[in-house]
């Protein structure tokens, strides 16, 4: 104690002119943890796949990329990216620009609707859409069949096409938040000179505004592909069944086929190398796209817009748009909740098939499920917890102290928003199974050294942004009224962001609660998650309880999202 | 003895030296101003004072104790420095009350909690917002905040405080109010006071004596407002005190010219005995002119390009050979002796003018 009290002591006296001591010492706690933390999954996944021992080898790289599996696993993610893009960006404009431009009724409901999708995992979705449309149980595919007296399905869910929509479902709020925002902070002006100087509005969306938002638009594009290629859930839950692969599934089954031998996490450590590529090429795009469209014209403040006058069209739109979110959002909800109270599949949907036997069966009578759900909470929280500090911390240094070495911090801490959870995943485990003196492997900590990686770039945006409102002459004046740095900061700049920290906190919690890409490689047999003991209690084909076990994780999630609107509403003044 | 002592100071971020061997003084008790343009590194000095940030070469000295010198390795951190900081924007903490703000100081020094609070109370009163203790910042007004800080400062350190364009923010009634109010309270209390501002009338108000400060980071002038302003050490000085007009003479066997075109005007002056020199501008302010006849004997020829009415004043710009200068005359004056009209020529006489050498900027005063 006494030496920890010296050395912050100490500190007061910087010897040659630089700031050492409390500022030093954060530096180079993130940037170490981080390095452990991120980078090294990273480098362990490229050198694990070309190195075998010490030697070189890039035969295997080869070999494992020219597998015709494999091949058809890498089409298949492009197609899915490319069409998820497509049509989300497509769906996502529609109501985007209905909702931010045109007279449409209800928007604020509307707006809370779009929220929801945000909340679950889209494996819960595919789940849902499989209830309904898998090619011979699927509810809506047995009425076509029953009410046409075909054989054939109305649509097999478990398809390209299946998954392509299930995720676009998922995926469309990304456009549609980025180009709402865009369409809210343009200045309307802009528009109404266009149409003074003759233009019809046809003609003004197309050269005056669509331009304008472009680079909304191009941004929330990327953001679907980046998501659905490294997406693991959907077509887990879709297309295994078919033998239909994507990447992430393809990694997963390489390694769960060969049992988690080493040989098989070095053939998914390369396709990872692949996924990655794939990932990179695509920020790149959004990149170049980004800097060719930059306009300035849209300001931070918040105008109001001239709405368009939908007249005749406005009913059958508004028709429109409630009828496709509630088939979107509420339900595959519906699906999920009506299906965990049958007392078997593929009764029909009417009370006196519904109990409440499949939740007491899994939350009383299976110990798997009782512990997944404590584990996830356990992690969920720690890793929330902590990552939340960690954030903090690497914020402030880039924000406060600006070291040399600022950005690497920065580009390490925001890395692993590019990088697949699969992929981490893979890294994770490499590292943490006992090569370097410690093997984690099958405890909870190699899930929640994951969970910290996979979530420290939200942390830390969040923790940025809240960090950026508390101008430096706040805890300056802390200090010149007697305080030392710590007390500066646990008096003035901890409380201040306190807000900032509940949020991102929040932020970290919730995703963790429905993991499933990165637990799905971690788990080990006393260590699954709510995710895990969902996905494989429905891989299984308990497909009751795996709803009723889906339902009581989404009143979980939306439990949580309540406490963090309760949190963040109640602001004291800041 | 709450001085404060900077010796040949410098400091930079990365490559870029914003001061440079920059001396100054503040003595005991007094309130010394430090005007400037803005970005001149009034702040950093400022800051480099406070110990927020670091000098590379020189001494900076408080109360007799040397806080921060490169060269002996002695860099006291900020909150031993004893020094009352008001910060440009307030930098008044907004999660706590405004007692709660302004006994922070007395809870980091480990003074006695009543006593803190009635010390943090007097002070409130002191900048007159005894009933605003129990608000939260987001319930006061910006003037109202700049006394919170005001008060602060005040309870943090009770004989030296140094405050950062603390007004600027505020209105100009407003300004004018507090810089009075800070006045008041620097005599009654006798602490001693680090005033910084671009604004020179404020400066003028608040202070005993006043800096001038270069863009270069370089004091040009130290002294008393009269001083400063009736006797400006150099063309910068004069020029950053308020509208100047600036004139190229000779002066040839004791007589002032005027160039103009390729030949000279002569302007007369009473009593001036220059040696010959070609280098210099002859400086006055817009006051400092005198319409007259044209053919009078003293004095120069313009003629009147733009009449402006101000009210209490009108304000005139005369082309004087190739030059525009501006002329400002007291409107009682100029309704008894008639408004010159635009288009005519006058005569002009100068009263008091400064000379200064027209190349560089070292000041010949003569």
């Amino acid at each position: 104690m006494a030496a920890i009290k010296a050395l912050f002591l100490r500190k007061n006296f910087s010897l040659d002119g630089k700031r050492i001591g409390l500022d030093q010492f954060l530096f180079l706690l993130t940037l170490g943890i981080l390095l452990i933390t991120v980078l090294m999954p990273v480098l362990m996944i490229v050198w694990s796949t070309f190195f075998y021992g010490t030697a070189f080898d890039y035969q295997m790289f080869f070999r494992v990329i020219a597998q015709p599996e494999n091949l058809k696993a890498m089409w298949n993610t492009l197609v899915v990216a490319l069409g998820v893009t497509f049509f989300g960006t497509l769906i996502g404009l529609f109501y985007a620009w209905l909702i931010g431009r045109s007279d449409i009724p209800l928007k604020g409901l509307m707006k809370s609707l779009f929220a929801i999708p945000y909340m679950f995992p889209p494996f819960f979705g595919a789940m849902a859409w499989s209830l309904l449309l898998s090619p011979r149980a699927g509810y809506i595919n047995r009425m076509w069949m029953e009410f046409t007296g075909t054989r054939t399905p109305l649509f097999d869910m478990h398809s390209l096409a299946g998954i392509i929509f299930v995720m676009t479902c998922y995926y469309f709020p990304f456009v549609f938040l980025q180009v709402v925002s865009a369409l809210e902070r343009m200045d309307p002006t802009l528009e109404e000179s266009a149409r003074i100087a003759g233009a019809n509005q046809w003609y003004v969306i197309r050269k005056i505004t669509l331009p304008l938002v472009l680079p909304a638009i191009a941004s929330g594009a990327m953001l679907i592909t980046i998501s659905s290629l490294s997406h693991f859930g959907v077509p887990a839950i879709l297309g295994f069944s078919n033998n239909i692969f994507t990447l992430p599934t393809r990694i997963y089954a390489l390694i769960a086929r060969q049992a988690g031998s080493f040989q098989g996490i070095r053939e998914g450590a390369a396709l990872s190398i692949l996924l990655v590529v794939v990932v990179i090429a695509s920020l790149y795009l959004q990149k170049l796209i980004l800097k060719s469209g930059h306009y300035d014209i849209i300001k931070g403040k918040s105008m109001r817009p001239m709405l368009i006058k939908l007249r005749g069209a406005k009913l059958p739109l508004l028709f429109i748009c409630l009828a496709s979110l509630a088939i979107i959002v509420l339900l595959p909800l519906f699906m999920i909740f009506a299906v965990g109270m049958l007392n078997a599949y593929g009764l029909p949907l009417r009370l006196e098939n519904m109990s409440f036997r499949n939740y007491t069966n899994i939350l009383f009578h299976s110990k798997m499920v009782r512990d997944s759900i404590a584990n996830s909470i356990t992690l969920s929280l720690s890793a929330g917890v902590i990552t939340m500090f960690l954030g903090v911390m690497i914020a402030y240094v880039v924000i406060k102290v600006k070291p040399r070495g600022k950005s690497l911090l920065e580009l390490l801490s925001l890395l692993p928003y590019s990088i697949p959870g699969i992929v981490l995943a893979i890294g994770v485990i490499l590292v943490w199974s006992g090569r370097f003196g410690l093997n984690l492997y099958n405890t909870l900590w190699i899930i929640l050294i994951a969970y910290i990686a996979r979530y420290v770039s939200f942390a830390m945006k969040s923790a940025s942004a809240s960090l950026e409102q508390v101008h430096y002459s706040l805890e300056e004046a802390a200090r010149s009224c007697g305080a030392t740095h710590l007390e500066s900061l646990r008096d003035i700049t901890i409380p201040l962001i306190r807000p900032g920290m509940i949020a991102g906190f929040f932020l970290i919690f919730l995703p963790a609660m429905r993991e499933l890409t990165t637990s799905i490689l971690l788990y080990g047999p006393f260590t699954r998650t709510l995710g895990v003991a969902i996905y494989s209690i429905n891989a299984e084909g308990r497909i009751t309880q795996a709803s009723a076990l889906a339902s009581v994780a989404i009143m979980i999630i939306f439990a949580g999202h309540m406490i963090l609107k309760f949190v963040t509403k109640d602001r004291k003044g800041i | 003895m709450a001085t404060v002592e900077m010796k040949d100071i410098s400091v930079s971020y990365g490559k870029n030296q914003i001061i440079n061997k920059l001396s100054i003084d503040v003595r005991d008790g007094e309130s010394l101003a430090i005007v400037g343009p803005s970005s001149c590194g009034k702040t950093s000095l400022l800051r480099a004072l406070c110990g927020f940030i670091k000098i590379t070469e020189g001494e900076i000295s408080v109360r007799e104790q040397v806080v921060s010198s490169p060269a002996r390795r002695i860099s006291i951190a900020p909150e031993r420095r004893k020094i009352g900081v008001v910060f440009q924007d307030y930098a008044v903490w907004p999660h706590l009350t405004v007692l709660e703000n302004i006994a922070y100081p007395l809870k980091k020094r480990k003074v006695a909690k009543t006593e803190a609070r009635e010390r943090a109370l007097k002070a409130l009163a002191l900048v007159r917002m005894a009933e605003f203790g129990d608000r939260l910042p987001s319930q006061l007004s910006g003037g109202q905040q700049q006394r919170v800080a005001l008060a602060r400062a005040l309870v943090s350190s009770t004989d030296l405080i140094v405050l950062d364009e603390p007004i600027t923010n505020l209105d100009a009634t407003l300004r004018e109010e507090m810089a009075y109010e800070i006045r008041n309270l620097q005599h009654e209390l006798g602490v001693t006071v680090l005033y910084i501002t671009h604004d020179q009338e404020t400066a003028m108000t608040i202070s005993d004596r006043m800096a001038i400060m270069d863009n270069t980071g370089h004091i040009r002038q130290v002294g008393t407002a009269e001083t400063v302003w009736t006797k400006p050490t150099d063309k910068y000085v004069f020029e950053f005190l308020g509208v100047s007009n600036f004139l190229p003479v000779e002066f040839h066997g004791g007589k002032m010219l005027l160039k103009d075109g390729d030949g000279f005007q002569r302007i007369a002056l009473p009593n001036t005995q220059v040696p010959d020199r070609n280098d210099l501008l002859v400086a006055f302010r817009p006051m400092d002119v005198q319409f007259t006849s044209p053919d009078s004997e003293h004095g120069f020829v313009g003629t009147v390009k733009r009449v402006t009415y101000l009210g209490n004043q009108f304000d005139y710009i005369v082309q004087v050979a190739d030059q525009e200068i501006r002329v400002q005359q007291d409107s009682f004056d100029a309704l008894q002796h008639g408004v010159p009209e635009e288009g005519s020529l006058q005569g002009l006489k100068l009263v008091d003018p400064v000379f200064y050498s027209r190349e560089g900027q070292a000041g010949v005063v003569v």
